[in-house]
Parts: structure tokens; sequence; C-alpha cells
């Protein structure tokens, strides 16, 4: 069983990321939207969650002025979202 | 419940069943109406027959306080809500044992008696949302 | 493969951006193909569903881009009766019963309750929640 996981929320609120990490999956796939894409100008995201594809909601990274130069984390729009949602068995959103 | 924090107590029994819905109760109370809001759907998905099951976690836990006087702040009593939730078909009510540890609460020194919480850690709990089709945080 | 979702929106629409994403998502969703059971607005989401806002001319109308999405697809809005009338959202029948002197409720929306929520849970294959 694999799991899209949402996670809305800036790198600030560490609990909410602390709940998130003790529940996804290798195989699952993160999805940062909102203030949560911030997150890809942390290089160590991808250091703190291996073997998990992660997304970034386009429009909410553009909208940011987010750099996204040299970034692990691919670009998502709202119908990849939904592709996501189809691709997974279930869904999780953390906010 | 049991005293030793950091130990499941009944693991089997505690997340044997598939729930419909798990609800996430993560703020502390009556700051915000979200702890009533949680609980009224809670109440409303057990009258529907539904498998509900409740997570007290993070601050969360704090809607569990023995000593609760919310009249002091015109509100409506949380524990009401929680012993009526057995009556309403509410199948579990969880507790994160970690975020009692954090917040210096004891179960038998703090927490509502009378009630059944199961005491889990992080392994029990990434159980419950596996075997939960929908999770709802408030 | 086609799902049938259920969209929960938390957040008003202005205090977060729950109301917007959710908006995204669901117009996404349809145009994949992708059948919306029902869009049930709970918490500080109910504030999506009046009808007696007026953002300036030129900022985008979050209330009007909803209306519209449901008229246009014939969708099934819920907004929870319970939590809307806490925060001051009424039909013009909950207006009359708690006697008050206005309704506010936006068309396409109906007031009813947590069931709603329940019901759409156990017949669709996702909820989406969008929260604060």
């Amino acid at each position: 069983m694999t799991t899209l996981h949402t996670l809305n929320r800036s790198p600030a609120d560490t609990q909410l990321f602390k709940q998130l990490l003790s529940t996804i999956r290798v195989g699952d796939t993160l999805l940062l939207l909102e203030d949560a894409v911030y997150y890809c100008i942390k290089n160590n995201l991808n250091r703190t969650i291996q073997d998990i594809e992660v997304f970034a909601l386009k429009d909410d990274v553009h909208a940011r002025g987010i750099p996204f130069e040299g970034s692990d984390v691919k670009l998502a729009s709202y119908e990849e979202y939904v592709r996501l949602t189809e691709r997974t068995d279930k869904l999780i959103n953390w906010y | 419940m049991t005293i030793e924090l950091d130990e499941i107590s009944n693991e089997d029994t505690a997340i044997e069943s598939k729930f419909d819905l798990l609800i996430v109760l993560q703020q502390a109370p009556y700051s915000s109406a979200s702890a009533n809001e949680a609980l009224d759907l809670a109440l409303a998905a057990g009258t529907f027959e539904q498998k509900v099951a409740l997570l007290f976690i993070e601050d969360g836990v704090y809607q569990l306080m023995s000593e609760q006087a919310p009249d002091a702040l015109q509100q409506k009593s949380l524990e009401k809500m929680i012993n009526a939730l057995s009556f309403y078909g509410v199948s579990m009510l969880a507790v994160e044992s970690h975020s009692l540890f954090e917040r210096d609460l004891h179960p038998e020194k703090h927490i509502i008696q009378g009630v059944h919480f199961e005491l889990l850690n992080t392994k029990s709990i990434q159980d419950l949302y596996d075997r939960s089709k929908t999770i709802i945080r408030f | 493969m086609t799902l049938k979702l259920s969209i929960l929106v938390l957040g008003s629409p202005y205090n977060s951006q729950a109301a917007y994403s959710a908006l995204r998502y669901t117009q996404a969703a349809i145009s994949l193909g992708h059948e919306v059971y029902r869009v049930f607005f709970y918490q500080d989401g109910v504030h999506t569903s009046t009808r007696l806002s007026a953002p300036p001319q030129d900022e985008f109308n979050i209330y009007e881009a909803w209306q519209s999405l449901q008229k246009e697809h014939s969708l099934d809005f819920v907004t929870c009766i319970a939590a809307a009338a806490r925060r001051g959202v009424l039909n013009d029948t909950e207006s009359k019963r708690h006697n008050l002197p206005a309704a506010n409720l936006a068309e396409g929306f109906d007031l009813s309750g947590l069931g709603q929520l329940v019901e759409a849970n156990s017949v669709s294959d996702r909820l989406v929640t969008f929260g604060a």
C-alpha cells in the first residue's frame, strides 16, 4: 500500500513534520504545498527522507519566489496533485 | 491506563480492527473551537455507525486533563463529550504516550479517569494510520 | 482510473490558503474526469459560503469562483449547519428560526449536518482535506 502525504506548513512547524516523518514509509510520495514549499530551500530535506519521492506545488513555489535550481524536489501542477492521488492507494493531508 | 509511559498496554486489541475514520486531535482546548468541533464530528460518525478512532497527540493530550472547569470561560465540558463517545459507538480512544511524557503528564495523576485510553508508541500509531481509511486532523 | 472524490475545506479564505488550494484541486479533478461527490465546508471553512462579501475589484474573488464552479458542474456543496450558525452564516430558514434580521448563505450551498461529511467519506475513494 502506498500513501500520498501532503504537507502545507512551513519548516517552522517541527512538531507536524515530526509526526509526518514517523508515519511516512519507503515507496510513499510527499507533496509540499502552500507554506511547506519553503522546504525546497533547505537542501537537507532529501537527507531527512530518503527513498521518498518529493514534489512541490509549482504555483505555490513560483508565487513565493523560491529558488528552485539544483533541488531534488519535482514540481507538480494541481492536475499532477490529482494524478498523484490517483496513483497512490491512500491520502494523508498534514496541516 | 498503564504507568509505564513508553510501553504499549494492549498492542493487539488496540489496533486489530480497521477504521472508516481516524480523527487526530493535536490542539490544546479552549483557545479555539477545534477540540469541540473534532469531538462533534466523532459523535456524528459514531451515530452513523462508522468505525471511528480518536488519537490525542502533541498539545491535543491537554484535552484529557482531569481537573478542567471550563465554565470559568463559559465553555462546555470536553470531559462530558469524551465520556459520551463510547455511547455513540466510538470504538477507540488512543493517546500518544510520548506526548504525555514530553509534557510531564502522568496518566494516573493528570488524565481523566473512568475512560479507557490506549497508550500508543510511534510504531503503533503508524499501524493505526495504516488501518484507517481516512484521517482528519484538528 | 476514475476516482470518486470528496473535498473537505477547514480554513477560512483570508486566514489560510485552504479555500484557494481546494478550489484549484477541485477544478483540476473535474478537468481530469474524476467525480467530485461532495465539497464539505467545516470549521472556519464555512466562511467560504457567504454571499455577503465584496473583495476589492482588483483582487481575486474566491467566493464567486466557488459559486460559479458549483453552478457550472452542479456540484454538491454542503456547509456544516452548526459551524456556520456559530460564525454567522445562515440561510433563510435558519435566519428565521433564530429570529435574526438577515440571511447570507450563497446560492448553490446547502446547510446540513456532519452526517453529510460522514456519508461522503464512506462512499468516496478519497476525502481530500484542506486544513489551515
